[in-house]
């Protein structure tokens, strides 16, 4: 087992340390791929951050989608073979289950976005 | 698409004279000042000043070589092809520059390239947003462009190798993208399938010539004025309205999407304008509909540009962040479709 601090407070210091001692003294032409780091850092530790909950959601989430609590596949796997039923018109028996589909997908999409782009949520997600 | 390869390493300009010297059938050539202009995603687009000395072209010119990156993506045509585009759209009075020479050979920069005149203004998405611009006149001039682009149809003898892509087909080109990839994309493949339930029927599309990168950081503007259409690479045979849907997505609006229309204008300055130019009605279902499909192909296009950092031939931070956009890009077709 690796010592602290863990790699998701090695990046957020990184981060830190780019944040207040590199960018104010940076030249002009140096910003942009200083804030192409600070971003990707960031992204990073937020992905890593949410990255175990996010999991068990999704994974409760195609459970709830497929009526199935003991598929113990991969969450990857399972969205293969979800990604490949939704191209199938899998979900689409009905408006109630049409609406529970783009539930998990909202609430999916909300997850992602708050890791890459967390501006972009809606003002009540932030 | 969101800027250049962070790294990128300026053509020969000795290789690119003697090209040039043959080209023009001059007794000498120079080159100089060879500088990366902003855009092309994919494509390099690489500002020279040029000194040529005999011949027809004697004089001293400001020019443009374009050339692919070292890594491209599928759907972008090479470069004799869009060379062949820019050359048909020039003469067809569509506002493309004017093209000068292709060089087809790559020993001598590495890579295809071709050289055409460089026309003025500002084309950067992140800088045309601020202009202080007089936005319905910009608008109704890109409606005008459009709607030029739109009144002709196939078939172009002159280029034989264009593609046609109706929604299906698009539908159909973003599915097979998916399929190549390890990663499952769920919202995409519901937004393609939303896409889908709602596609015309072949023969109930009009079939025009269409950019299919028609939005702000393709388009030049100088002294407020529009002042060229840049980057044809995706050029092809399609439903005109891709292209409205296109510049009307909220992802090409550089975060002024107070300014739908490509973050320079607004709904009410540019349909009415391009309804009147190309005498077709533009319905606000099928403005949406291209709208949701704009974003999913900007999406597929993404995950192309994040594949080329992946495959190892391109190391590049901002190749690697573009496929983090893919996330607002999902989040934007589900907003879209809310209550559809």
């Amino acid at each position: 087992m690796n010592d602290r601090p863990t790699p998701l407070e090695l990046i957020r210091i990184a981060n830190q340390t780019l944040q207040t001692e590199v960018l104010p003294g940076a030249k002009p032409e140096q910003l942009y791929p200083l804030r192409m780091i600070a971003n990707a850092l960031g992204i990073a530790a937020r992905e890593l951050e949410a990255h175990d909950r996010d999991a068990a959601d999704e994974t409760r989430g195609l459970n709830l989608l497929y009526n199935d609590a003991k598929n113990f596949d991969e969450l990857n796997v399972r969205n293969r073979r979800f990604a490949k039923d939704i191209r199938c018109g899998t979900f689409e028996a009905g408006n109630a289950q049409e609406a529970q589909l783009r539930q998990h997908l909202v609430v999916t999409a909300r997850r992602k976005l708050a890791a890459a782009y967390p501006k972009g949520l809606p003002e009540q997600n932030k | 698409m969101s800027g250049t390869a962070a790294k990128t390493t300026p053509p020969n300009t000795a290789a690119i004279a003697q090209f040039l010297r043959g080209a023009c059938a001059a007794t000498a050539v120079s080159v100089r000042d060879v500088t990366l202009l902003s855009g092309g995603a994919i494509q390099q687009n690489w500002q020279i000043e040029v000194t040529v000395t005999g011949g027809a072209q004697q004089g001293t010119h400001t020019w443009v070589l374009r050339t692919d990156a070292p890594a491209t993506v599928a759907s972008s045509l090479p470069r004799a092809r869009e060379f062949a585009i820019i050359r048909f759209a020039h003469a067809q009075g569509l506002q493309a520059p004017r093209p000068l020479f292709l060089c087809e050979d790559k020993t001598v920069i590495g890579q295809p390239f071709f050289v055409m005149e460089k026309l003025p203004g500002v084309a950067a998405g992140h800088k045309v947003v601020r202009l202080d611009l007089d936005r319905p006149a910009l608008a109704r001039e890109l409606a005008q462009a459009a709607a030029r682009i739109h009144a002709i149809r196939p078939p172009l003898q002159d280029l034989p190798f264009l593609k046609t892509f109706l929604a299906r087909d698009v539908i159909a080109a973003c599915r097979a993208y998916l399929d190549t990839l390890d990663e499952p994309h769920p919202v995409l493949e519901w937004g393609l399938r939303w896409c889908e339930r709602r596609a015309p029927h072949h023969g109930e599309e009009e079939t025009t010539f269409v950019h299919r990168d028609f939005r702000t950081g393709n388009y030049l503007v100088h002294e407020g004025k529009l002042a060229g259409l840049l980057d044809w690479e995706f050029a092809a045979l399609g439903n005109p309205l891709e292209d409205i849907g296109w510049i009307c997505a909220k992802c090409w609006c550089f975060r002024h999407e107070h300014h739908i229309v490509g973050g320079v204008a607004d709904l009410d300055d540019f349909i009415p304008a391009y309804e009147a130019a190309s005498g077709r009605t533009v319905p606000r279902a099928a403005l949406l509909y291209w709208q949701v499909m704009a974003h999913i192909r900007w999406a597929i296009i993404a995950l192309q540009q994040a594949q080329r950092h992946l495959s190892g031939v391109e190391p590049s931070l901002e190749l690697a962040l573009t496929g983090k956009i893919v996330a607002e890009l999902e989040w934007e077709v589900l907003l879209l479709t809310d209550n559809t």
